[in-house]
């Protein structure tokens, strides 16, 4: 089983509440979808509560222009990619602030991390 | 454990016909579509007022029988088939006439109601004529996006969150004849609150076995790197079709609408 980690926080001091780093099995994610013109989200379920869900907003290029209307599509394979991903260590970074790590079509900056 | 991953873009499909013609769609009076029933909602637009936008869905109307003066005199020509109207001003049977901006009102992003035919304007709708209300792109005219004024949605799901397919009774038919079908498929919800998300499928009539087929078929195609689209339509009006059992790409279900039922 891969297990999938995102992280909002930008410094190491500011983890320790909810909505900053999550980890979860890639079997647990429910959806991949469009919220607005400019972000998408995976949802997944929670880990405070099986009946929520934990929902990693990534802000991505507008899909309403005419030169970057397959950002979301695109960004929607990246993370299929990585959840599916073979990975020896076990897990996956989806995304880290703290590291600068992303996936290809998603713009790190107010990328969020929230649990319901 | 890996998953296939299914993709959704949104078609709002929307068809009725009543036996007591009327000048509103939805029902009898100013009747409301839902994102449920129809996939979009209209944008409010004036049917005098050229600044309110109208892009990215067609209403179409059959008419049942041949009349005079219900259609106006410069709406020209067939949408089916691109031929000249013999009469522009007379619909006759089976005419398919697709409505322009300054023929119809939106109100309340729901209430759609046909401008009465007059000089250059409108169409008069008459008993048992068919109308329909088609999605053409992925646009934010369209109003059914996730949040107001956001293009329609695009949905991926993990395979091993499919919980079936649900063959539903359904009484379309499309403008150029075609019997339809309607078939939902149901994912575990996403905000994991215990429900379901539903994709509905507005398709060629007789197709449920072949979607069932399809869905066993994508479930085990292997393919882990990207999502595999089922149905998509882009902003420039250009569908993706998984296709049938086969996955042939082409549009072998017939898919005419593509939505889910929930925002």
């Amino acid at each position: 089983m891969n297990y999938l980690i995102a992280n909002d926080q930008g410094t190491l001091t500011d983890f320790g509440s909810v909505d900053e780093a999550v980890m979860f099995p890639a079997s647990h994610v429910l959806s991949i979808e469009s919220k607005t013109d400019t972000t998408a989200s995976i949802f997944a379920q929670s880990s405070l509560d099986v009946d929520a869900d934990v929902e990693l907003v990534m802000v991505h290029d507008d899909v309403s222009a005419g030169a970057t209307y397959k950002t979301f599509r695109n960004l929607v394979d990246d993370a299929v990619r990585a959840i599916n991903s073979d990975n020896r260590l076990g897990y996956t970074v989806l995304f880290d602030v703290l590291n600068g790590q992303k996936l290809d079509n998603q713009i790190l900056a107010s990328s969020t991390v929230t649990e319901d | 454990m890996k998953t296939t991953y299914v993709y959704f873009g949104t078609k709002g499909y929307y068809y009725e016909s009543d036996s007591s013609g009327d000048q509103e769609v939805g029902g009898d009076s100013a009747t409301s579509l839902t994102l449920a029933g129809a996939g979009l909602l209209p944008v409010d637009h004036a049917h005098n007022t050229a600044s309110t936008s109208t892009d990215a869905y067609n209403i179409i109307i059959k008419a049942a029988a041949g009349t005079t003066g219900d259609r106006a005199n410069d709406n020209l020509t067939d949408f089916l088939t691109g031929e000249a109207f013999a009469a522009a001003a007379n619909p006759a049977a089976d005419d398919v006439t697709v409505l322009r901006a300054k023929d119809y009102d939106v109100a309340n992003t729901s209430q759609v109601t046909i401008i009465t035919a007059s000089g250059a304007v409108g169409y008069d709708i008459q008993n048992n004529d068919k109308l329909w209300i088609e999605q053409t792109a992925r646009h934010d005219a369209a109003g059914n996006g996730p949040a107001a004024s956001n293009l329609s949605g695009a949905y991926a799901y993990p395979m091993h969150g499919f919980l079936g397919a649900d063959p539903v009774a359904c009484a379309y038919e499309h403008y150029d004849g075609t019997a339809l079908d309607q078939t939902d498929l149901y994912f575990i919800k996403s905000d994991g609150t215990g429900g379901n998300d539903v994709i509905r499928l507005i398709h060629t009539a007789g197709k449920y076995p072949d979607i069932c087929k399809t869905m066993e078929a994508l479930n085990n195609c292997g393919i882990y790197n990207r999502a595999v689209t089922f149905y998509d339509l882009d902003i420039n009006g250009v569908e993706t079709f998984l296709g049938g059992p086969t996955l042939s790409g082409q549009n072998d279900l017939g898919i005419k609408g593509c939505w889910r039922t929930t925002a």
